[in-house]
């Protein structure tokens, strides 16, 4: 069963409840009231005829005075104060009475006490009260006997009216029940669209809800949710997107190497080579793999870079000593000196293995450039590792593109100095694991400074 | 009679030297260019190419633009890229192009493609003259020191299979399937003894080479 629904009966019953509770107590409450005045009244009316009749009867009666004259006396002196309600009984003797019943079914049991009775004869509530007293030897009982169906002509009346009163009053007590309940929970219903778009891959999707109350709440929980996940699959797809590039580029960069290497295998299988050609294609074929094994080993390195990296500390000062030393001799080769500044006292955490693999890289690279005699230098300052060159520099729209996997600015220079274009990404990929930024500063003619800021 | 001239630009070493080596041993005479601004400048000079073979990205003047210049002088283009995409493929191709080899590719699909261009825009040499053979491709016409030599047709088949892939193996299966057809299914036996009776009407003893368990070679020491 629909929420709405539930709330809507629970409502309605206990509304129900109450108001006929309410009713049934206010019409207990009016009988009881009603029934005690008329008994007041009744009371009233008894104490006063029975004052007049004894004061009268004492004033006229006589001791020796016979049983006739007596009956006569009571009847006259009684007569004088009653009305159709009253009664007098002598010694069990119905002296007045104008009661259509015969009144001595209301004989006193107890004759000692005044009493109050009711009673329902032919379907009228009477309510009867009685005393008695002695005047010269006899007995006299005197009644009151009265009607009071009037109380509950009265009560009936006013449920005449309470009962509509209520009846409207449940109804409109309902339409506002119903009307409360189905403005609370339309925005549950517009939530619940939005929330099913959102499942259908709209991710852009919000819910339109202003209200300030818990919904409302929910409301913003949720657009707020929703953000989070349409910024999440952003950035998923993102990396996906940059994932397949980078798997696109790898493929590319193994193409060329193999269709030569095809083109050698085959001439060298197929073609009547001489001992010069034969060499050179063996040798093409070795050049081929060795360069796709350096593109295999820095594709390694990029992956392994992804995963998890041991940071230590080591003072600069080693770390630079142990890049010198990898380095050395092939810049040596090239005509190339490298110039190390830095503190012999500062110590950096970082994991070493890594920075180290980025340093060289970047000396690899400054080392394409750099015409032979002149020198490259390594620096340090505070957390501050920089690589500068004097080569050719790099022209400021090409800044932005060299950390792309695969990107190179010559492609033909490249390749006779053997960049494969991951050299950079590696070292972004290292730098951003070790949370450093990385500035690339560059003037074309003058050389290039590299920054890494590693930060703290 | 001349070889059919071909015009590679490729930027890569390793492949053009390979491609170039390969088509001269077959009989081609190539020229190569690294760098397109050059290619293209060189074409003022010199454009009697029969085929040009064009890699897409290059330094200067890519292939795409290349393609301008080969158009302006005739000469039929062959892609051959690294590009893979089929958006390249097909702007090469509609641009006019004959054909759009991807890297890497088979010497021995290049080669057919070659010839089939060739054959195609009907710049095949008519005549292929090997050791003061001239095999005469449209009449079928063998002469050796300008005397007649009679052959079968399937013997000229071979021959002239051999001489297009001049210094090259070609193997028995592939000399069956494309002399014979590939509906044949006898053994290779057959071939062997077409080939002992083109050698003996021609006196190619040593020229044509028995490569052991392949096939044969017709050889010819480039110049």
């Amino acid at each position: 069963m629909r929420l709405g629904k539930k709330m809507a009966l629970v409502c309605t019953s206990v509304l129900i409840t109450v108001v006929t509770t309410c009713c049934i107590l206010f019409a207990l409450q009016t009988k009881e009231s009603m029934l005690n005045l008329a008994e007041e009244y009744a009371k009233q009316k008894q104490a006063n005829l029975q004052k007049s009749f004894s004061e009268m009867m004492n004033y006229y009666s006589l001791k020796n005075d016979s049983d006739e004259l007596n009956f006569s006396l009571a009847y006259y002196c009684f007569s004088r104060f009653s009305d159709d309600e009253a009664v007098l009984i002598r010694d069990s003797g119905v002296v007045y009475s104008k009661l259509e019943i015969n009144p001595q079914r209301f004989y006193v049991q107890n004759k000692d006490k005044q009493f109050i009775n009711h009673e329902r004869i032919d379907g009228n509530p009477l309510i009867l009260i009685g005393d008695q007293i002695s005047i010269n030897d006899s007995n006299y009982e005197i009644y009151i006997v009265q009607n009071i169906s009037w109380v509950y002509d009265n009560i009936r009346e006013n449920l005449s009216y309470i009962i509509p009163i209520s009846v409207s009053s449940i109804i409109l007590g309902l339409i506002i029940i119903i009307l409360y309940i189905r403005g609370a929970l339309t925005p549950l219903e517009n939530l619940r669209v939005v929330a099913k778009r959102i499942t259908l891959g709209d991710f852009s999707e919000r819910a339109n809800i202003i209200t300030t109350d818990e919904i409302g709440q929910l409301a913003s929980d949720f657009n707020t949710m929703a953000a989070h996940i349409e910024q999440k699959v952003a950035e998923l797809t993102d990396i996906a997107m940059r994932q397949r590039l980078f798997i696109g580029g790898v493929v590319h960069e193994f193409k060329t190497p193999l269709a030569t290497m095809l083109l050698h295998a085959d001439a060298l299988e197929n073609i009547c080579l001489n001992n010069a050609e034969r060499e050179k294609s063996l040798e093409c074929i070795t050049n081929q793999c060795i360069w796709l094994e350096k593109l295999r080993r820095k594709l390694l390195s990029l992956i392994v870079v992804q995963d998890e990296i041991k940071k230590r500390p080591v003072k600069i000062a080693t770390l630079f000593q142990r890049v010198s030393d990898s380095i050395e001799k092939s810049l040596e080769q090239k005509g190339i000196l490298l110039k190390i500044l830095c503190d012999t006292d500062t110590v950096i955490d970082v994991d070493v293995d890594l920075v180290h693999s980025l340093l060289l890289n970047l000396i690899d690279n400054a080392s394409n450039v750099t015409p032979p005699g002149k020198s490259i230098e390594l620096k340090s300052e505070n957390n501050m590792i920089e690589v500068r060159d004097y080569g050719c520099g790099i022209p400021p729209y090409e800044i932005e593109r060299i950390m792309e996997p695969f990107y190179v600015i010559d492609k033909s220079r490249s390749k006779i100095n053997g960049g494969s274009g991951i050299g950079l990404a590696l070292v972004k990929s290292i730098a951003i694991a070790h949370s450093a930024s990385i500035k690339i500063e560059s003037v074309v003619g003058e050389g290039t400074t590299v920054k890494i800021d590693l930060g703290r | 009679m001349a070889a059919n001239r071909i015009f590679i630009v490729e930027d890569d070493h390793g492949i053009s030297d390979t491609v170039a080596l390969n088509l001269r041993y077959v009989g081609y005479e190539v020229t190569a260019f690294d760098d397109g601004s050059a290619a293209a400048a060189s074409l003022e000079a010199d454009h009697s190419y029969d085929l040009a073979l064009l890699d897409i990205m290059l330094p200067g003047i890519d292939g795409f633009e290349l393609f301008s210049y080969m158009e302006k002088y005739c000469i039929p283009v062959i892609y051959i890229t690294a590009k893979a995409d089929s958006a390249s493929e097909i702007k090469g191709l509609r641009d006019g192009a004959e054909d759009y080899i991807v890297k890497p590719f088979e010497v021995i699909t290049l080669l057919v493609r070659i010839e089939k261009v060739l054959a195609r825009t009907g710049k095949l040499n008519r005549y292929l003259n090997v050791h003061g053979i001239t095999i005469d491709m449209t009449n079928h016409i063998v002469t050796k020191d300008d005397v007649l030599i009679d052959l079968s047709p399937l013997e000229f088949d071979v021959l002239s299979l051999l001489a297009r892939n001049l210094n090259r193996t070609v193997s028995r299966e592939r000399i069956l399937s494309e002399v014979w057809g590939p509906d044949y299914f006898g053994g290779t036996h057959t071939v062997d003894v077409r080939i002992a009776s083109i050698r003996k009407k021609l006196g190619l003893f040593d020229l044509i080479k028995t490569i052991p368990k392949i096939g044969y070679r017709l050889e010819e020491r480039v110049k």
